[in-house]
């Protein structure tokens, strides 16, 4: 892994930002979305362990809850949210959510499903295809990735533990990144990752299959039945939209990157040793990648559950809280619920960065003045509230004003609304036009229209 | 209730061949020409003054639509209508209701003009090209390919038909995803199938024995819940080529040390007094399944022991699993024991004033060992004394001393501060050199209170000096511990001392089994399943023999390929067995088994290069010149991947294809390879091609075409070398008859009749339901595994026997293992194979026919109680062949204000429900079908009472016939509705077998089939011969 070569390359890289320059070609053009469609963008922030959850106007300690004491468009923020504030207009949040197959699970556990809404209850390990997977199966036409999975810890843990937000059409659980510097490498550097050539020749080896069978298919279209041609025609539509992604991927391969400046993201920080710069870096990060259109789906998985990985110590590195974030979930000590508010204040705190981030840049695909925060739904939040209790769990959709999304309320649920209803809304918010999502019974139009 | 069986899909819709041949069947239904005179008048009597000329209210004009529904709208229209009289919307609360009467002959007219319409508009009768499912993509692969990966697993779901088949052309899409997939699979099996370099093969074998692995290098795997066995007890061989290797360099011993400590054993899950480490391996008591919780449930039956291998294990291949084992023999009790309470129930009592005491006990006064009295704490603070945690979820330790003053068993109970369950209250307790660990969860009334007493446990120990500990992770503390004697008499005490002799005579004539296992360690247990068969063990102690178990790791649940993940619990995959002569309380000891070794290898090379390698790249003449010997190559490969003989023109254009990729690939295996995958993305292996060039003037089907038809039919496969020859010389035809029964006789049918049977009984609703556990506690995983099991065993077994179509309701046989005998109630029953049990005519409610079926109750069923309803859909739809219409729109719950609802039965429930005039129409036919099954449970049990009140399971019939229960119906059927029940079993398969939906235009050929049966005395096979013979299966 550290080989000399990267070395020299991350002294290369720094501080010259990547200013690529290769001339594009018009016949790429064709293929590759024009800019006439406003850009709609799916983002998911998770954090573990849930969030510190007093009494309701608890006198001593009510002002450490993470969501509000009242519902309704008059809420007050308390301490841990008050960051938020200056985007009151632009998010929701949510209270009395959850997964209805997860209720009564170990909270942990919960954290499987927690973009899944999966069945982890006994038999066997059932999990499904996650919200954001189902968004980038849509969306993937029109860029170069179909999604950036990002968490702190990388891979993807193990079953019941997981370090991935995402799990695919079949449930499998797909690998997170996590080492910034790769990641930079890999995805904003067009033909500078070492992977590309490799990827080129899979390209070109799918590409000549796919006209060999389009071929065949023709071939045999001619001598088949009416009915037979009609049921083939779809299987040849299927080869053509495969065939056209491929050339799509070709293309964006050669396909110069907008110029842009990354030299304000340092992406050598250790996540062990600054907490807070890491987390910073990594929103920096998703925040140009949404900028330049390299994905319009992003999940980044701030931590594991159950005091595993790096960020169990991200208290006592940022706040010098003696304790790791599982241990202060489960404390009782007196002022415990200080010590767990401090540090959601101080995570909500990186996450108001990554807001203030994406308000200053202008989309540049609308012409209304929104900002990318305007052309992108955020769902911030835990799978549990208190530590293992995967009820009423703390949950803030921010921006995507401009795809229609309605904001401005603490808005508390009871349990007849399962949580993937948020995920219906969201999915049709950027445009995949779905009316369930695992076991939703509706689309929150109160939020979503 | 109502709403709940409509989103769930039971009803198909109302458009059905089925339910459409029954109204045409009826004759008292007023024809569609009958409108003008019969029908309009009713429409106008009662709608059109809202919905005519005058007005349109809602924008509805119903004496405009076309009462012939020629045109998509007009039918919408009516469609609308017959919502709206159904759900007793319209006509509204201040006009005049519509008369019973007529209602009826209003909404049958509406029904059946609507099911005419909507057959028009299905247009032709012709079975469409079908893409191949993913069973049969699977097992087309698996057959070219020889190598036995679960290939769709990845592949999107199919759907399915409104009849419930997932075969139907009309509803296999392919979608982008599809082709995807397609191609990586294709790769991912031919780099399988072809052989490179000889994989490196890691075996390794582990011998049990007490004392046995003293000195020398293994692993030991904590963590929660964990029950590791002491690595004293067993050792880690490592074997090449099947031997132990020995000796090396310094470097190659560290390097097998470290893999020796990778691998543990472990019997997470299982209770101390179920397995023990003897001289001469590792002996297991008969396992018993979990109620199914999580986490216990997670954790496999008790007991379980398992290889733990911590990322020293390959990824992919076939495997092989050894087990040296023999039966066993009852392990004398321990010396010391710590055991779990079968049932606990505290000994020590605290008053309403907070004084602790202890109920009296015949064997001796009870020792209190307050908290503050311990001697080594770690991690633990005194709370006004409470000892509670300093650091929650680390782990902490107090020990207590204390004396016994006899030999025997105590329980010790624990006293501490109730602490609520979202904060994981845990504790450990040590003694006798065991563990147990416990998540008690506490009641409300518990929670309240000051200080509760949860019992922890019991141990069996000599007289004098002893200690334990408390504590673990997560530790809710306690105040005091309080240790009480057991007498003698006690059930716990009585089973763990029973005589040792008679504890062996009750189990000398049982046979244990191994069940293999194979999963991923998870934080709370394993997400596991077995592989292969249960296996026998006959060889006697002293003699082992080996067993042997063989999978595929790509379709086993082993843990993910991990990237960046290197926690100390992770990458864990488990290998393991239970002794699987299963058991249903703790009491019974059931026939032991002693395991001596297990082996793991994998991958499993019995030949290098493999047949899957020489089966593509075979010996040739012309192997020299590499594009003739390509040509051969795609020849025979195209020829049994498009199923008929290659075309010469097609092979060249491989060829060409090849050439032009071969400077692309550094080997010759590799371009071939490539050019394979793209022979498996062709649709002519993707999907069943019929091309109409090929067939004859009158549209037969050539023989080729023939042999994919029937053998996808009757083994859900492509055709194998005998059809393939039959084909290709042109005799299929004339031996039809003979292929068939062949087919049938060969075990590939077992994919064809399972497939069915899980799609025409709708097994998947039984797949998908969650049993309360807490009304049903022994319905274990195990029990539902086997209920599906009985109804494939039974299928199969009429099959084979041919035997009449009645015994599919009426049978003097059950199909039963030992497990399912248990639960039913059948005794005499050994052994975990499915076999025919004479079951007496004499029985009540005997076990006979697919209405005994546990997988039928329980699919039908709320999960706790037993719905009537759904039963009776089921009979109608699934067994006399008569879809009954879904329920409207809008229908209104079961009305719980009605009063004395909470004491009703479901039963009496519908009664009351059925009294609206909305409801009535639907019901009267359908609800009688599903009261003669009362007596049944929602698992399938016989029960006399519910709710406190003796079961009524009468019920008249819509035609007037007078039923009592289970047996009236099966006799009923057996006698009167011999027709009904073939025609269903005869549509269904015909359905199955052509791939489409029916249409009224089948009707002909139905009947014909339906003679034929009735001549052959109803056989089941004259019914599959009938539809391989009828004119739709042999031409196109």
């Amino acid at each position: 892994m550290r080989n000399s070569w990267r070395l020299n390359r991350r002294t290369f890289l720094r501080g010259t930002g990547v200013a690529a320059a290769l001339p594009l070609l018009d016949a790429m053009r064709p293929l590759l979305p024009t800019r006439s469609e406003p850009v709609r963008r799916m983002c998911y922030v998770y954090f573990p362990n849930g969030a510190s959850t007093p009494k309701e106007h608890d006198k001593k300690w009510g002002k450490w809850r993470w969501l509000p004491h009242d519902p309704g468009k008059d809420y007050q923020f308390t301490e841990v949210l008050k960051c938020l504030a200056p985007y009151r207009e632009k998010l929701t949040l949510l209270g009395g959510l959850s997964h209805p197959l997860s209720r009564n699970l170990l909270g942990h556990l919960a954290g499987d499903t927690w973009l899944t809404a999966g069945d982890m209850r006994g038999d066997v390990y059932k999990n499904r295809i996650s919200v954001d997977q189902v968004a980038a199966l849509h969306l993937k036409k029109h860029t170069r990735y179909p999604s950036l999975v990002l968490s702190t810890d990388g891979g993807v843990g193990y079953k019941s533990r997981t370090s991935t937000l995402s799990f695919d059409h079949a449930a499998r659980p797909i690998p997170s990144e996590h080492r910034q510097r790769l990641i930079f490498e890999r995805y904003f550097t067009p033909g500078g990752g070492a992977s590309t050539a490799e990827r080129k020749r899979s390209l070109k080896a799918g590409k000549k299959i796919v006209d060999l069978v389009l071929e065949d298919s023709k071939r045999l279209q001619k001598k088949l039945g009416k009915s037979d041609q009609e049921k083939l025609d779809q299987y040849m539509q299927s080869l053509d939209s495969v065939e056209e992604q491929l050339r799509r991927n070709e293309q964006w391969l050669d396909r110069p990157l907008p110029k842009f400046d990354a030299k304000h993201i340092d992406l050598d920080i250790a996540a062990d040793v600054d907490p807070g710069a890491y987390l910073r870096s990594m929103y920096d990060l998703i925040a140009l990648a949404l900028q330049l259109d390299l994905t319009r789906v992003v999940t980044y998985m701030t931590g594991r559950e159950d005091g595993m990985g790096f960020a169990d110590s991200f208290p006592s590195r940022a706040l010098g809280i003696k304790r790791g974030h599982h241990t202060i979930s489960h404390d009782q000590h007196d002022g415990h619920w200080e010590q767990w508010g401090r540090y959601d204040r101080w995570h909500a705190e990186q996450f108001a960065h990554f807001l203030k981030r994406l308000d200053e840049i202008p989309d540049s695909t609308r012409d209304d003045g929104s900002s990318l925060l305007d052309g992108t739904e955020i769902l911030y939040g835990s799978c549990c509230s208190t530590t293992h209790n995967a009820r009423n769990l703390p949950l803030a959709l921010v921006g995507g004003s401009a795809l229609g999304i309605k904001h401005g309320h603490y808005r508390k649920y009871d349990e007849a609304t399962p949580f993937s209803n948020v995920f219906v809304g969201m999915l049709n918010a950027v445009g995949v036009k779905t009316e369930t999502f695992a076991d939703s019974t509706g689309g929150m139009p109160e939020i979503f229209g | 209730m109502l709403s709940e069986l409509r989103s769930a899909g039971l009803l198909a819709a109302l458009f059905s061949l089925t339910a459409a041949a029954t109204w045409l069947g009826t004759p008292q239904d007023p024809q569609p020409t009958d409108y003008a005179t019969k029908i309009e008048p009713l429409f106008a009597k009662y709608c059109f003054r809202c919905h005519g000329d005058k007005k349109q209210k809602g924008d509805v004009q119903l004496n405009k639509l076309d009462p012939k529904m020629l045109a998509r709208a007009d039918a919408e229209g009516w469609h609308s209508a017959l919502d709206m009289i159904q759900s007793g919307e319209m006509p509204p609360e201040d006009e005049e209701p519509i008369r019973d009467e007529d209602r009826r002959l209003m909404t049958g007219w509406l029904r059946q003009s609507l099911q005419a319409a909507a057959d028009r508009q299905k247009g032709e009768r012709q079975v469409v090209m079908r893409r191949l499912t993913r069973e049969q993509y699977t097992h087309s692969l698996q057959d070219l390919l020889g190598v036995a990966i679960d290939f769709a697993k990845t592949l999107p779901e199919d759907g399915k038909a409104k009849n419930g088949f997932s075969n139907n052309g009309e509803v296999l899409q392919s979608s982008p995803l599809h082709l995807d997939n397609y191609q990586l699979i294709a790769r991912q099996g031919l780099a399988q199938a072809i052989a490179r370099e000889k994989p490196e093969v890691t075996h390794y074998r582990v011998t049990f024995g007490k004392d046995i692995g003293k000195g020398k290098v293994a692993g030991r795997t904590g963590g929660y819940q964990s029950v590791p066995l002491n690595p004293g007890d067993f050792t880690v061989e490592i074997l090449e080529n099947g031997e132990v290797v020995i000796g090396g360099t310094k470097e190659q011993q560290k390097e097998r040390e470290r893999i020796q400590r990778k691998i543990s054993v472990g019997l997470r899950g299982s209770s101390q007094d179920r397995f023990r480490a003897v001289d001469e391996g590792m002996m297991l008591l008969s396992a018993l399944p979990h109620k199914e919780v999580v986490p216990a449930a997670w954790q496999g039956p008790s007991p379980n022991l398992k290889l733990e291998m911590q990322r020293v294990w390959p990824e992919q291949g076939d495997f092989v699993m050894r087990v040296k084992a023999s039966k066993g023999y009852v392990p004398p009790l321990r010396k010391q024991i710590l055991v779990r309470l079968d049932a606990p129930e505290p000994m020590a009592v605290i008053s309403k004033s907070g004084e602790l005491s202890a109920k009296p006990s015949t064997a001796g006064a009870s020792i209190f060992l307050p908290a503050n009295k311990s001697d080594q704490r770690k991690n633990l603070r005194d709370e006004q004394g409470s000892l509670v945690p300093v650091d929650v979820p680390k782990d902490c330790k107090a020990r207590l001393r204390f004396r016994l003053p006899h030999d025997g068993f105590y329980q010790i109970d624990l006293v501490h501060r109730p602490v609520a369950k979202e904060n994981m209250p845990s504790v450990r307790l040590k003694a006798a050199g065991h563990k147990i660990d416990q998540r008690p969860e506490l009641t409300p009334e518990q929670l309240a209170q000051e200080r509760v007493v949860t019992p922890l446990g019991a141990i069996g120990m000599r007289q004098g000096q002893h200690h334990l500990e408390l504590g673990g992770p997560f530790f809710m503390g306690f105040t005091d511990v309080v240790i009480t004697p057991m007498p003698k008499d006690h059930p716990l005490v009585v089973r763990l001392t029973q005589e040792h002799q008679k504890q062996t005579d009750e189990v000398r004539d049982l046979t244990p089994s191994i069940r293999a296992l194979i999963g991923t360690r998870t934080d709370d247990g394993m997400d596991y399943t077995t592989f292969g068969a249960s296996q026998e063990v006959k060889a006697a102690l002293g003699s082992a023999e080996t067993y042997e178990f063989f999978g595929r790791l790509e379709n086993l649940p082993i843990p993910a390929p991990e990237s960046g993940d290197n926690e100390i619990l992770s990458g864990f995959l488990l290998l393991g067995v239970w002794n699987d002569h299963l058991v249903k309380s703790r009491a019974e000891t059931g026939p032991p088994l002693l395991i001596e070794e297990i082996e793991f290898e994998a991958p499993y090379l019995p030949q290098w290069p493999p047949q899957s390698h020489t089966d593509i790249f075979f010996e040739s003449d012309t192997r020299s010149d590499d594009t003739a010997y390509t040509r051969a190559i795609l020849e025979k490969f195209v020829s049994r991947a498009f199923r008929r003989p290659a075309e010469r023109e097609e092979v060249e254009r491989y060829v060409e294809f090849y050439r032009s990729i071969r400077p692309d690939y550094e080997t010759y295996e590799d371009a071939v390879q490539e050019v394979l995958v793209a022979v498996l993305c062709s649709p002519e292996f993707l999907f069943l091609c019929e091309p109409t060039d090929d067939l004859t003037d009158d549209r037969e089907l050539p023989d080729w075409m023939l042999a994919n038809r029937l053998s996808y039919f009757l083994w859900n496969s492509p055709p194998d070398a005998e059809l393939r020859e039959l084909a290709r010389r042109g005799e299929l035809r004339e031996q039809l008859t003979a292929q068939v029964d062949r087919l049938l006789d060969d075990s590939r049918s077992a994919r064809f009749l399972r497939r069915f049977t899980y799609e025409w009984l709708r097994l998947d609703r039984h797949a998908n339901m969650t049993i309360n556990v807490g009304k049903h506690p022994d319905y274990t995983r195990f029990v539902k595994r086997d209920m599906a099991e009985e109804t494939y065993t039974f299928i199969e077994h009429v099959v084979a026997n041919d035997l009449p179509l009645s015994t599919l309701v009426d049978a003097d046989f059950a199909m039963l293992n030992q497990n399912l005998a248990e639960f039913y109630g059948v005794e005499g029953v050994a052994g975990q194979h499915f076999r025919p049990v004479a079951i007496s005519a004499e029985q009540p409610e005997r076990r006979a026919g697919l209405m005994s079926h546990g997988s039928f109750y329980v699919g039908h069923s709320d999960g706790t109680e037993p719905h009537p309803i759904k039963r009776a859909v089921w009979l109608k739809a699934r067994i006399l062949g008569d879809e009954p219409p879904p329920p409207p729109p809008n229908v209104p719950d079961l009305d719980p204000d009605t009063p004395g609802f909470d004491k009703m039965t479901l039963k009496q429930q519908i009664e009351s429900h059925r009294d609206k005039a909305s409801c009535r129409d639907c019901h009267a036919g359908l609800d009688p079908y599903g009261f003669v099954f009362e007596r049944m449970s929602a698992v399938g049990r016989l029960q006399t009472k519910r709710k406190g009140k003796q079961i009524d399971a009468t019920s008249t019939l819509p035609d007037g016939t007078k039923i009592d229960g289970l047996d009236g119906i099966r006799a009923w059927m057996a006698e009167e509705q011999e027709d009904e029940l073939a025609r269903s079993v005869l549509e269904h398969l015909f359905s199955y077998a052509l791939g489409r939906e029916l249409h009224f235009a089948d009707e002909a050929e139905l009947e014909a089939m339906l003679a034929e049966v009735r001549e052959a005395d109803y056989r089941v096979r004259a019914a599959l011969h009938s539809v391989v013979r009828s004119p739709s299966f042999l031409s196109k």
